[in-house]
């Protein structure tokens, strides 16, 4: 648990800036992000801590099975919304996007 | 099909499949085959050999963890960790007799893929359930990853999950992660005599619900009890295992004793009469002997309580017997290359579970199905999911259901 005080105006930042390093650590030595409650919102800009571009696209590609429109939760879990036919195109190499500065829906 | 690739490594498993995508062939993907004419029969160009992808590669007994490359043979990896006094308590089966090679072959790849379970997943789960943490190589050659080595673990989407039981049609498996668990220090069974199919699901379904933790229900009627081994004599025998600590199974096994008095005589299993039975059950002995080899086999699953309906409705000139408390049974089918698919789907339809058809001549495989058949919208989303995976269909394409 991490303690803060939310009057002062860089407490929150500073305390979830904290909770991502501890997560850090917990992947780079063989742990992972989540035990219980998910990725969710709160841990999902992490997921690239512990998987690689390749590996985020294999399981959307099984979200797209599902969920083919989106409908379902759209923004949580994954960093980078996909649309699906996209993921069935787009070429991914050295783990970066193309043109990665393009939004994407 | 002559032609073998055979990867020394994952990143060769990874150029095997890049170079079967660019080529538009198809891959059978294989360890030792052991269950290679379990299926439809493939319609593949070559074979993708993991056999050469072996040797554990962490075990740390502490934390109850193993990782080892896919093509790791199961025995090497059993021998270990009895070394330990650990198992894999899912209690894989033994298709080797059955499927007509020799028994304790197989890879913890090939197991994982085709979750194969044994006894014990009454009580301890299926292969899926220890599956912590996977490398892989999907049909569009790329290699990634999913799980973790701990238990606790639901980052993303458990793609474990989705890989065990999927027989290689979305990836080939590079690395593996299992849980695994102590060993019991011993074990014992209790059998009831004499009890007819009805009442020896009745027995089973009093032992489970029972406080004795069972870790292995089996009926083996009449017909085919002299089959196995362990038995004290050749006659229908309901047999209940218990396993753990020598003071808490002689405990046990005399409390289910008593508790099973109601149904009919008791007679006790020391543990090496126990082991050599469950071991026989777990290769389904009955059915692998030469003789049986050209019955078509049918394995279908249900709910415990539905297992002696499903037996009932099935033509009484086949021979059977139940595992998992009656959710399994394995049913022998009395005529050479006559699976009587229609009436056993019928049956399954009607009732309620899944039906494998596990050994038939590969023209029968080929002309009805193997697994259990899909309603249209499962077989869309299993559609879409093989096509998020392997779009063009190189990896063990049609293996479960044809277009998948």
């Amino acid at each position: 648990m991490i303690l803060y005080d939310s009057n002062k105006p860089d407490e929150l930042d500073r305390a979830e800036q904290f909770g991502a390093e501890i997560l850090k650590l917990c992947v780079e030595v063989g742990g992972v992000l989540t035990g219980e409650h998910g990725v969710g919102v709160e841990k999902r800009d992490l997921m690239s801590v512990m998987f690689s571009e390749i590996d985020l696209a294999a399981q959307q590609r099984v979200k797209c099975a599902f969920d083919a429109k989106g409908l379902l939760n759209p923004g949580k879990v994954f960093p980078v919304l996909h649309r699906c036919a996209e993921l069935g195109r787009i070429h991914i190499s050295g783990g970066k996007l193309p043109f990665p500065d393009i939004p994407r829906f | 099909m002559t032609d073998i690739l055979k990867p020394r490594d994952a990143k060769e498993v990874e150029d095997a499949v890049r170079w079967a995508l660019a080529d538009d062939k198809a891959l059978e993907v294989a360890g030792q085959g052991t269950k290679r004419s379990l299926g439809r029969p493939s319609q593949t160009d070559l074979t993708l050999d993991l056999s050469g992808l072996s040797g554990v590669t962490l075990y740390e007994p502490e934390e109850l963890v193993l990782s080892a490359k896919a093509g790791t043979p199961l025995a090497e990896i059993e021998t270990l960790l009895d070394a330990n006094s650990q198992q894999l308590a899912f209690e894989p089966m033994d298709y080797g007799p059955l499927l007509g090679g020799s028994a304790g072959q197989g890879t913890l790849g090939g197991a994982i893929a085709t979750n194969l379970s044994g006894p014990r997943r009454i009580k301890a789960g299926a292969a899926r359930d220890h599956f912590l943490g996977v490398t892989a190589v999907s049909g569009r050659a790329e290699t990634f990853k999913s799980g973790g080595r701990v238990v606790k673990n639901v980052t993303g989407y458990d793609m474990c999950k989705l890989l065990a039981g999927s027989w290689g049609t979305l990836a080939a498996m590079t690395d593996i992660t299992v849980k695994v668990l102590p060993k019991a220090e011993t074990e014992a069974t209790v059998i009831v005599e004499g009890l007819d199919d009805a009442r020896a699901c009745a027995a089973m379904a009093a032992a489970m619900g029972s406080s004795c933790d069972v870790s292995g229900a089996a009926h083996l009627p009449d017909h085919v009890a002299s089959y196995f081994d362990g038995l004290p004599k050749p006659e229908a025998a309901t047999a209940l295992r218990v396993e753990g600590f020598p003071p808490s199974v002689k405990h046990r096994k005399e409390a289910l004793a008593a508790l099973m008095k109601s149904f009919g005589p008791v007679a006790l299993l020391d543990e090496k009469e126990s082991r050599a039975l469950w071991r026989s059950v777990r290769q389904v002995k009955p059915f692998a002997g030469d003789a049986a080899r050209a019955r078509p086999l049918w394995r279908i699953s249900t709910a415990p309580s539905k297992g002696n309906a499903i037996a009932a409705a099935i033509t009484p000139a086949a021979q059977m017997f139940y595992d998992w408390a009656g959710g399994l049974l394995w049913v022998a089918m009395p005529f050479a290359d006559e699976p009587d698919a229609g009436s056993i789907r019928a049956a399954v339809k009607s009732i309620g579970g899944h039906a494998t058809l596990v050994r038939a001549p590969a023209a029968v495989r080929a002309a009805v199905d193997v697994f259990e058949p899909q309603q249209a919208a499962l077989r869309a989303l299993s559609k879409r999911v093989k096509e998020g995976f392997d779009p063009k269909g190189v990896l063990n394409p049609g293996r479960m259901w044809a277009g998948v």
